[in-house]
């Protein structure tokens, strides 16, 4: 029974990692600290993992897992982040996909968004992935409201960041 | 906004390399690094020291601490409901921690299993200020076998006794001082992102 749980968990794990890669993109800095919280999300879902009843989609029930380890229970790395990591880690875009002027402007908006709190992040995470206000406002535990309030005020920060 | 929707045109696509589902079984099997497992830890190791001074003061009916008979029994029964009713209550207040609880609601969860835990600390604190205080004054105020008493007490002027809390005073406060310094030194680290995070919100919903 367990082999079976366990081969489900690792099935579907694999077919959605991309979810947690995403998290880990806007709060890491750094190759090792990517991995580590990748590892941290996986053994959080692997442990919840039991009680999932497949009411949810699982990859719903891994954007909550995903983003509370991110926000809650990962212990940021305390190596010295080297400014470089920020800007170069993550642009392993195939060239032919973007052109230069496009994969620039991507450098930049991440870095801006590395510049946001873990709260702030979280809002443009699910904003990037398409959530409206009630699935938000329910993953972020605050009103739809102020979800909406929270986010206007994560843009407009952003674009201070980026237009300065 | 514009760069946002740049990004929101290459977000799900994959530009990192897969992980093996060999790498995940491999992942499954590690131990957690999270700051609520030490958490979970420290508060353990707080309880258990709580309960086995509870314990101690039980097996130790003499009075060779020196301690009104008040005190005494004050500090015994303080040191077995405490912990027991501080133990249930951490034990409830960590059930209630879940992982799939919204962002908020694990933030609360975890920072209310804390506090209670803390509660329980400057309890005991205080407890040990007060027998620390007790017995120093009781040790520095006690004429060794062979003094006359008499003699002793004619020496001893209102002035030394202002000295005697004083010091009495200063060291029970050095004491509890370090206690307390390794305790928020400990939990300052563990605790200062998920203050911060939780303080975000709750300003939020005022």
């Amino acid at each position: 029974m367990d082999k079976e749980l366990e081969h489900s968990f690792v099935t579907q794990l694999e077919k959605h990692q991309n979810i947690i890669h995403k998290v880990c993109r806007l709060y890491t800095n750094n190759q090792d600290a990517h991995n580590d919280l990748f590892q941290e999300v996986t053994i959080q879902l692997w442990r919840a993992f039991p009680k999932f009843r497949g009411e949810a989609k699982f990859s719903t029930w891994m954007y909550r897992i995903a983003l509370n380890t991110a926000i809650t229970l990962y212990r940021k790395s305390k190596r010295k982040i080297q400014t470089n990591d920020i800007a170069d880690f993550h642009f392993k875009i195939k060239s032919e996909e973007y052109d230069d002027t496009e994969e620039e402007q991507l450098k930049l908006m991440y870095s801006a968004i590395k510049q946001l709190s873990d709260i702030e992040k979280a809002l443009i995470f699910l904003y990037l992935e398409e959530k409206n206000y009630k699935e938000i406002s329910e993953t972020m535990g605050i009103s739809e409201v102020n979800a909406r309030v929270k986010m206007n005020r994560a843009k407009g920060k952003l674009k201070k960041i980026l237009n300065p | 906004m514009e760069e946002l929707d740049i990004l929101k045109k290459s977000w799900n696509k994959d530009i990192h390399p897969k992980i093996s589902a060999e790498s995940i079984y491999k992942m499954i099997l590690k131990k957690s690094s999270s700051a609520v497992k030490w958490i979970f830890i420290i508060s353990m190791i707080e309880l258990a020291i709580g309960l086995t001074s509870g314990i101690l003061l039980l097996i130790n009916p003499e009075n060779e601490l020196g301690l009104p008979s008040w005190l005494e029994t004050t500090v015994t029964i303080a040191g077995i409901l405490i912990p027991v009713i501080y133990s249930y209550k951490f034990f409830k207040n960590y059930q209630t921690i879940n992982i799939t609880s919204s962002v908020k609601g694990l933030l609360n969860n975890i920072i209310k299993t804390r506090k209670t835990v803390k509660q329980f600390v400057l309890i005991n604190l205080t407890l040990i200020a007060i027998m620390i205080f007790y017995i120093l004054c009781h040790t520095l105020t006690t004429v060794p076998v062979g003094i006359d008493n008499e003699v002793s007490l004619q020496l001893i002027t209102l002035k030394d006794y202002f000295v005697l809390i004083l010091v009495v005073l200063i060291l029970t406060s050095i004491v509890i001082g370090i206690c307390l310094f390794i305790y928020f030194l400990l939990y300052g680290i563990l605790m200062r992102t998920l203050n911060k995070n939780y303080e975000e919100l709750k300003q939020l919903d005022l």
